[in-house]
């Protein structure tokens, strides 16, 4: 009675997420499947859409801020610095270079904090639970310098336009340079668990291509660019801060899978680590914001002693300040990939048109091209791989 | 930059200016071209692209802006990249004729930009292969980032206990949105 040969075999539609652990947040993914092999895996993005650039763009400059942090929540710092860096080429300052050390220390810190989290929960993704207990806790120390400067642990908005917020606390240096050095034995751990490993290497080797050319026109950046062999990273290519005196060297994949973004992030954390270690035995002293009282607001203690102070530290934090009219567009290689903010002023002291460009909105793009062909379960590596935090794709 | 003589010969008409963004004013060294054109022609993004001469393959953004008194409000921004320059083609567009061209023909990556920036601005790109709202809920309606649509929005969504499912209703606050126009009439510290 059936014809064997007549019968057609319909591919399976499934729901991956936006509830699933590995989706990383609230990735809702339509995958159809033939047996177990991806056919098709189409993202639904914007559960988590806050609509921040529209909220930036009815706040003061510095109100708009914070908002930077909750993009990406796991490389906060990075985010604010592109935004500042924004109104500090339309409002034409330059920041001493005492701010200029410390933001590129923190914005290494940054890295070290985004990798331990990508690395480690790919890790997780995959199967290795040991990497990602190890990482947390070393990730526990660095939240611990953002809270020692600026008392927030994690949004901690410390940078800001015109210089940091505050000053380093006593003892910070010293007990970074004191982390670098214990650190740099944790990454061998993780990379004798891990680098060697024979179930890691197989699920990863071979899994999840990128071709240069691919990467290119998907506006791919970061790990994901410089794991296909292009070795592009805006810190070397329009060298900001202090990037130009510092030592350091880019690492570029070969093949362009995950294992070889994997070593990638692995590269980059023990090229922080000797950035930080450069850098704060370099830091020099002096001022850590501009003096420009219009711009940045006046110290607490000398708001008790100086009516000037008061009334600058009044009108900075309910006016704000102006930014004359123009535009621009900065980008800067936060630890997921580039990371460019377009401002548009029109001389208020509001962002006219504030566009936020996260780099995992274009790696996530890029899921349906990769997993193509893949098992499922080699779906799970890939999102581990493309580093993908929901706070930036939706906005 | 000898992009604004190769490209107006070779497309007359169709590039009215080149100009410079801020952008190298205090640590950007990479030269940056601006293109200002209003008809965004594919073949035109395509030479760019793939062309020895300029070789502007790297996709970086594709995003739009909306400045509420010109006659042309809505931009189309797209950036792209070769190893050694940067560009930017600015397409304007009035609100009659909010029609531009797709490039995710040259640039795979374009795709979502174009969907968000019809998401957001309701801007429709010719030849795009699925032109859906990407960002915004399923069934949203109107177009959040145009500068008359409002902050707070016109619909909120709760979960009702006793129909026990998601009911959309017009927006209610129990205080107004406050906004404060601290904008001094008589000083600008930056004034132009």
């Amino acid at each position: 009675m059936l014809n064997n040969s007549a019968v057609e075999i319909k591919n399976f539609n499934i729901n991956f997420g936006p509830q699933h652990p590995a989706a990383h947040g609230v990735l809702r993914l339509v995958v159809e499947l033939s047996g177990e092999t991806v056919v098709r895996a189409e993202p639904h993005i914007g559960l988590l859409h806050r609509g921040t650039e529209k909220l930036i763009e009815s706040r003061t400059y510095l109100q708009g801020l914070p908002y930077f942090d909750r993009l990406d929540y796991v490389s906060m710092i990075a985010q604010e610095h592109a935004y500042c860096l924004a109104i500090e080429n339309l409002a034409d300052i330059s920041v001493p270079i005492r701010a200029k050390y410390i933001r590129t220390i923190f914005l290494e810190v940054t890295r070290l904090l985004n990798h331990l989290l990508a690395v480690s929960t790919h890790a997780l993704d995959v199967g290795a639970l040991t990497p990602f207990l190890w990482a947390f806790e070393e990730r526990e120390k660095l939240i611990e310098f953002y809270e020692r400067v600026s008392g927030a642990r994690i949004h901690s908005s410390y940078f800001r336009p015109g210089g940091v917020s505050q000053d380093l606390p006593l003892g910070l240096i010293d007990d970074l340079y004191i982390f670098c050095r214990n650190f740099s034995k944790r990454i061998d751990e993780f990379e004798e668990i891990l680098s060697n490993n024979r179930i890691w290497k197989n699920r990863l080797i071979g899994v999840g291509l990128v071709t240069a050319d691919n990467a290119f026109s998907f506006g791919f950046s970061g790990p994901m660019l410089r794991g296909s062999g292009i070795p592009w990273d805006l810190r070397k290519v329009v060298p900001y801060e202090v990037y130009d005196q510092t030592n350091f060297s880019v690492a570029v994949g070969t093949y362009g899978d995950c294992y070889d973004r994997y070593l990638v992030r692995i590269y980059e954390i023990r090229e922080s680590l000797r950035i930080i270690e450069q850098l704060v035995s370099n830091i020099p002293v002096g001022h850590i914001k501009v003096d420009d009282k219009k711009i940045t607001p006046p110290s607490r203690a000398w708001i008790k002693f100086s009516m000037e102070s008061l009334i600058h530290h009044f009108k900075l934090f309910s006016e704000g300040f102006c930014v004359p009219s123009g535009e621009t567009y900065v980008s800067v290689e936060a630890p997921k990939g580039e990371f460019g903010v377009y401002l548009n002023s029109n001389g208020t002291n509001r962002p006219y048109r504030c566009r936020i460009r996260a780099p995992g909105f274009y790696h996530l793009q890029g899921l349906d091209l990769i997993s193509h062909g893949h098992m499922l379960a080699d779906l799970v590596t890939i999102i581990g791989t493309q580093d993908i935090v929901f706070g930036e794709v939706d906005r | 930059m000898n992009l604004q003589i190769i490209t107006s010969q070779l497309y007359p008409g169709l590039v009215s200016s080149i100009f410079s963004f801020c952008q190298d004013r205090t640590f950007y060294y990479r030269s940056l071209a601006v293109i200002n054109t209003s008809y965004r022609d594919i073949n035109f993004v395509k030479f760019l692209s793939s062309s020895n001469l300029f070789n502007f393959c790297y996709f970086v953004d594709q995003f739009a802006s909306d400045t509420l008194h010109l006659v042309k409000r809505f931009k189309v921004f797209l950036y792209v990249r070769s190893y050694e320059e940067e560009l930017i083609i600015v397409t304007p567009l009035s609100i009659n004729n909010l029609f531009t061209t797709s490039v995710e023909s040259v640039f795979f990556g374009s795709n979502w930009a174009e969907r968000e920036i019809y998401d957001m601005y309701g801007i429709y790109f010719y030849n795009h292969s699925d032109l859906r709202r990407i960002l915004t809920d399923y069934g949203f309606n109107g177009y959040p980032l145009r500068k008359d649509f409002p902050v707070n929005g016109y619909f909120q969504i709760r979960y009702d206990e006793t129909i026990k499912r998601i009911v959309s209703e017009p927006v209610e606050f129990a205080q107004e949105y406050r906004f404060f126009d601290v904008n001094n009439p008589w000083f600008k510290f930056y004034a132009q």
